[in-house]
């Protein structure tokens, strides 16, 4: 146990130095001047540039709007998920129904609806969150649909054996048992709302003053501020780190691994 | 293993060797833009006028100012056309360009259906304007407009939305989504010929005077290292302009089947009130004054020099004494 | 008849329809369960033998016939028949030991109050001997204990019948022998009624007062067989091997050859302490010396 603490912990700081070790290239790289700093800013440059877009209250405005986007677009996609699975879990003919929904719309990237969302929606912050609410839908659904179908016939006995029936046998027997893929459709949904509500800012660059990350990237291009750009996807990057790594894994830690229920 | 490597090598050093020779005639690799607005490059294209004074171009089409903008850096292009805006803001960064030509003066301007919104103050905050991207002339011409009506450049940035000209068109006239829409021929005229359409500002009423909507620019390593080349460029274009002047008709047809447009439509765009293909630049300064009080950009040239290359400066001259008029429309 | 307490179950017949063809699992069952009886029901694979528990649970549909417990028709799943599975994954692996037991009091609305709830748990919990586990999650518990969880569990609602399909079925030799005498002693502590189904014919001779043998396609009873050997039951006992025969011959006469399993019971009888491999080589010497037809 200690040992294996110990082996993550050395992974963990192997990898930390290796990227500060690219880090340092990336500045040493910039400041031998062979490449022009408009195509290649030096780190330090990115960095303080971050620090003044972060200063200036601009990189979090337009953070917090991407989540309050994505907090939208993803509360729909569960709420929608959770229907079209418990309908499906219901019936087999609706069953059917979802999957083949499923297997025709899942392969397609959010983003390429998009064009089709603008006409119907607008060019509003709505068409931001159908295009994150179309991207984590099917993930959501799959997840739940295979976790709910695999949920062991004889909890669903005892939980029947003890009276429960109905939507108290759904919340105390079936989305417990099905939390493995529930998180794990959670995860996946989170990872493509994030670079969805990007992408779909960058293409049709949402309105200035209720942009997000992706259209402060966007906006930043044509101003050619480079580093700001980078400031950007860093910002992007850490974000997606800390819910990767610490709001999943954390929840993870307290709920499927302790249980002994990981998906193998 | 080091047979295979040598193999390639040996293959590399061969190629290397090879490939200028078969390349005999020179590439200019332009980055052009679709629309009316780049009827020259098409003209040129056709008419093969490039390969006549013994060069090959290499064309190559972007979707806005900042993709050419773009391409020019990463040396994927040679020469380039784009607003004024786009280009000062590459110049204000340090981009090693300048102008070459003087491209189109075209109308432009903000349109709207909507017949509660007479002037900029009528525009609620959740009404969106569309222009073509942040930073484009469109958007800073809307930025102007509103330091002059509203007092601040800023006013109506938050209403801003950035579409495409067919996407943004095609919701005006559809009304739905956007409100208004800064956009340029042929898309300001199709708009305007729908009922209830019109103008609430012109390019003329907010800088005073024509100025060139778009220009050719060059990179500096070009201009250096290939003048000959570079003048190509520049007269080609000129080339090609003056034909579509002096042959509006013949134009229309030879243009009408890429814009997907009836040859009579096509005229009356070619022949609408202020359409002037010419390579004299106008209003070089004027965008560079405002950006700078705006703030879009850090510094104005210290004069033409800076920004354009010596065929611009002679064609704009220096008149001693008194500015000439091509002079003075180079300012606000 | 019809208001005697315990169970009566009367002409029960159950038939599965698939989409080509009906199997008849169960034919013209009668039998009487009487309270606090201790019942065993044995048969070969495929006999009926789980379906006919399933039933008086009802988490199956007779096709024919009827339940009654004391007098009462029952015909939905409740807390009066509490089922024991063979299957481990019966417990909930997202609750502890004792929020497991817990569970099942705050389900059947059996105990309300949540400190209660805790105490009955506890109770239960230490009647199966899991003192000091209540905050082990099942993944952390042998199969054995996990059996031991699961009765807790069923016990703690208070049932009038512990319905125990094979609950010992995946439990190695010295575990099984162990929880069938810890049974027993729950069974004299709590004087719940047990129906106990097993192919182990062992198991039914030191557990039931009667073992009910049923015959296959379609299972019926084939006879009932009192079981009055002294308790506790020891397999020394000449009296004890006596039954194992009598109980081995009538599951032979109705197959005809005995299923492997059940060959192999009579054997591994005589060497308990006999390893997976050994069984696996063992199964195989049986399958050679008749081979299946």
């Amino acid at each position: 146990m200690l040992n294996n603490r110990r082996k993550v912990i050395n992974k963990t700081l192997n990898q930390i130095l290796f990227i500060l070790a690219l880090m340092l290239c990336w500045e040493l790289l910039a400041r031998t001047g062979w490449f022009p700093p408009l195509l290649f800013p030096r780190l330090s440059d990115v960095l303080r540039t971050l620090i003044t877009d972060i200063r200036s209250g601009e990189i979090v405005g337009r953070l917090y709007f991407s989540l309050y986007l994505i907090a939208q677009g993803l509360a729909l996609a569960v709420v929608t998920a959770a229907v079209a699975a418990v309908l499906a879990l219901c019936s087999p003919i609706v069953s059917d129904w979802v999957q083949a929904v499923m297997a025709i719309l899942h392969p397609l990237p959010g983003i390429s609806v998009l064009p089709i969302i603008i006409l119907w929606l607008g060019t509003g912050p709505r068409s931001i969150v159908a295009v994150i609410w179309f991207s984590s839908v099917w993930p959501l659904i799959a997840n739940l649909h295979t976790g709910l179908r695999s949920v062991p016939a004889t909890q669903i006995e005892v939980g029947q054996n003890l009276g429960l029936k109905g939507v108290r046998l759904i919340g105390k027997v079936l989305i417990p048992s099905a939390f493995p893929y529930i998180l794990t459709g959670l995860r996946v949904a989170w990872a493509r709302a994030w670079q969805a509500s990007v992408a779909a800012e960058m293409v049709f660059g949402a309105s200035g003053g209720e942009g997000g990350l992706g259209w402060f990237i966007y906006k930043k291009r044509f101003f050619m501020e480079i580093a700001s750009v980078f400031g950007g996807m860093f910002v992007i990057i850490v974000v997606g780190l800390i819910v990767e790594r610490l709001c999943f894994e954390w929840v993870e830690a307290r709920t499927v691994r302790r249980w002994g229920m990981t998906l193998e | 293993m080091r047979k295979a490597s040598i193999l390639v090598l040996s293959l590399l050093v061969v190629l290397s060797l090879w490939v200028p020779s078969v390349a005999a005639a020179e590439k200019i690799k332009i980055a052009g833009q679709f629309g009316l607005v780049y009827a020259p490059l098409m003209v040129a294209k056709a008419h093969r006028i490039f390969e006549k004074y013994g060069v090959e171009p290499v064309w190559k089409e972007y979707g806005s100012g900042g993709a050419v903008r773009e391409a020019l850096i990463s040396g994927e292009a040679d020469v380039g056309f784009m607003g004024i805006p786009p280009f000062l803001i590459g110049w204000d960064k340090g981009c090693p360009w300048k102008i070459a030509m003087g491209f189109v003066v075209v109308p432009i301007g903000l349109v709207t259906y909507d017949p509660e919104i007479n002037s900029l103050a009528d525009f609620k905050p959740e009404d969106k304007i569309a222009v073509p991207s942040p930073g484009s002339i469109q958007h800073i011409l809307l930025a102007m407009a509103c330091e002059q009506q509203l007092g601040s450049a800023t006013a109506l940035d938050n209403n801003l939305v950035a579409m495409p000209h067919p996407d943004a068109a095609a919701a005006l006239i559809s009304k739905k989504g956007i409100k208004a829409h800064f956009t340029t021929p042929p898309y300001l005229f199709e708009e305007l010929s729908q009922p209830g359409f019109r103008l609430i500002v012109d390019d003329v009423s907010i800088f005073g005077h024509p100025f060139s909507f778009n220009v050719g620019l060059a990179t500096e390593t070009f201009y250096n290292q290939r003048p000959v080349a570079y003048s190509i460029f520049v007269n080609a274009i000129g080339d090609a302009m003056a034909w579509i002047n002096q042959n509006k008709q013949a134009a229309a047809e030879l243009l009408a089947p890429e814009f997907q447009l009836s040859v009579e439509k096509t005229l009356e765009y070619l022949e609408w009130e202020g359409m002037n293909y010419t390579t004299a630049p106008y209003g070089l300064m004027g965008f560079a004054e405002f950006m700078y009080e705006a703030g879009y950009i850090s510094k104005v040239p210290e004069s033409l020099a800076d920004i354009a290359f010596d065929n611009v400066l002679a064609l704009i001259g220096q008149r001693a004494g008194e500015m000439s008029e091509l002079e003075k429309l180079q300012g606000k | 008849m019809t208001n005697q307490a315990g169970l009566v179950i009367e002409n029960l017949s159950k038939t599965f329809h698939t989409k080509h063809k009906s199997i008849q699992a169960l034919s013209g069952i009668n039998l009487t369960v009487g309270k606090g009886e201790f019942v065993n029901i044995i048969g070969p694979s495929g006999c009926g033998k789980s379906t006919l528990l399933r039933c008086i649970a009802a988490f199956e549909k007779p096709t024919e016939g009827r339940l009654l417990l004391n007098g009462q028709e029952s015909t939905k799943p409740g807390i009066d028949r509490m089922m024991v599975f063979q299957n481990f994954e019966q417990l909930f692996p997202w609750l502890t030991v004792r929020k497991n037991v817990m569970f099942a009091l705050n389900a059947s609305t059996r105990v309300a109050n949540r400190i209660e709830q805790r105490e009955w748990a506890d109770h239960y919990l230490n009647l199966v001997g899991l003192k000091g586990f209540e905050d082990f999650y099942p993944h952390q518990l042998s199969g054995g204990m996990k059996q031991r969880v699961a009765i807790a569990r069923a016990l703690s609602v208070q049932p009038e019948i512990l319905l125990m399909d094979e609950p010992f079925g995946s439990l190695d030799a010295i575990t099984r022998s162990a929880l069938q005498r810890e049974l027993f002693r729950i069974w004299q502590e709590t004087k719940v009624t047990i129906i106990f189904v097993t192919h182990n014919i062992d198991e039914s001779i030191i557990l039931g007062d009667r073992i009910v043998v049923l015959k296959a396609n379609p299972g019926r009873i084939h006879s009932i067989v009192e079981n009055h050997l002294p308790r506790p039951r020891s397999k020394d006992d000449p009296q004890f091997n006596q039954m194992w025969e009598k109980i081995h011959s009538l599951l032979n006469a109705e197959t005809g050859i005995p299923p492997v399993e059940e060959r192999l019971t009579g054997r591994v009888r005589q060497d308990r302490r006999l390893t997976a491999g050994a069984y696996l080589s063992l199964a195989e010497e049986v399958h050679r010396a008749n081979p299946p037809e």
